[in-house]
């Protein structure tokens, strides 16, 4: 079996090898370079460790929490209503895309032959007459052609 | 608020110890570990939940550090900072002799890379290989790697130490 690396040596030091799989845990028992190894490394990871806390210093004394002048606590009535926009945030959408799913079919418009001859008989415009002579009429119709209002000018 | 106090009062040690470990005079730490704090103060205050108060402060405060010091290779050519306010010993001698000692260690840190660094100093603090990725960012299996080439550039140059330590 070939030996085991820095990085799964440094693991095993650790304890952080989930599962060190037996032939390699008994290629660690038997193979003294990887022994040798892994004496080293936990010399090294100590060391190190001890080296860098050294550097740390400790404070004095805890000192007591300033909570600074610009920082003034959040009022009730504002988390209240910091609620209640978070609330309508997410409403809002919720019903904007409700409605959207919900939209009724728009029908296809549909006359009847009847109102499109009234149509054309109501709006014939002579083009060859001024248009002052020419009586207009304006008619609104609903989805299904049938004329619901009337109007002249 | 009780509950901010108990983690203030529990972690404000730790906090101060990590962020000496960067090149940070004595002043700063004090107001960076205020920093730390006050920001955990909001998450507080705007009734934010924090599950995992450690590694939040953890993550916090070395951004901070990183942050502070950024800004001071912006401005200032790096200097020797280890020996400056960080409180007086007896004898003269034996400050010295420490401030050398830190020296060769921040030195020998400033060598290896950002990340690094950062993870041998999250090492140094005893924390899990899952909760330094949570700090320093870096991907869980990446830790091991990380680390193992970190110690390896470390080791020359620690050796006087070292060779002293395995002769033992």
């Amino acid at each position: 079996m070939k030996c085991l690396t820095n990085e799964q040596i440094q693991r095993f030091i650790d304890a952080e090898m989930p599962s060190l799989q037996p032939d390699q845990f008994q290629h660690l028992t038997a193979c003294a370079s990887c022994q040798e190894l892994y004496k080293e490394q936990k010399v090294l990871a100590q060391l190190i460790k001890e080296q860098i806390n050294s550097v740390a210093k400790s404070p004095e004394r805890i000192p007591e929490f300033q909570i600074p002048a610009s920082i003034t606590p959040i009022a009730p009535r504002v988390k209240r209503f910091l609620l209640w926009a978070k609330v309508a945030a997410l409403l809002i959408p919720a019903c904007f895309v409700w409605k959207m799913a919900n939209k009724p079919e728009e029908k296809e418009f549909k006359p009847t032959a009847e109102s499109i001859q009234l149509y054309e008989m109501c709006n014939s415009v002579d083009a060859n007459t001024a248009f002052q002579e020419n009586m207009i009429i304006t008619t609104i119709t609903d989805v299904n052609g049938k004329v619901v209002k009337c109007g002249t000018n | 608020m009780e509950q901010f106090n108990d983690i203030y009062k529990q972690h404000y040690t730790s906090i101060y110890r990590l962020v000496s470990k960067f090149r940070v005079n004595s002043h700063e730490a004090e107001d960076i570990v205020q920093d730390v704090f006050v920001k955990l103060y909001l998450q507080f205050n705007s009734g934010n939940q924090v599950q995992y108060p450690k590694t939040w402060l953890y993550k916090v405060a070395v951004n901070v550090c990183i942050n502070t010091v950024n800004r001071r290779k912006e401005t200032e050519v790096l200097e020797s900072i280890s020996h400056l306010e960080y409180g007086t010993s007896d004898s003269l001698e034996s400050d010295i002799d420490q401030n050398e000692r830190e020296e060769i260690i921040r030195s020998a840190l400033l060598k290896l890379k950002e990340q690094e660094r950062l993870i041998v100093i999250l090492y140094s603090e005893g924390l899990s290989y899952k909760e330094i990725a949570e700090v320093s960012g870096v991907k869980f299996t990446s830790v091991s790697q990380n680390l193992s080439r970190a110690l390896e550039k470390l080791r020359p140059l620690l050796k006087n130490h070292y060779y002293e330590m395995l002769n033992q």
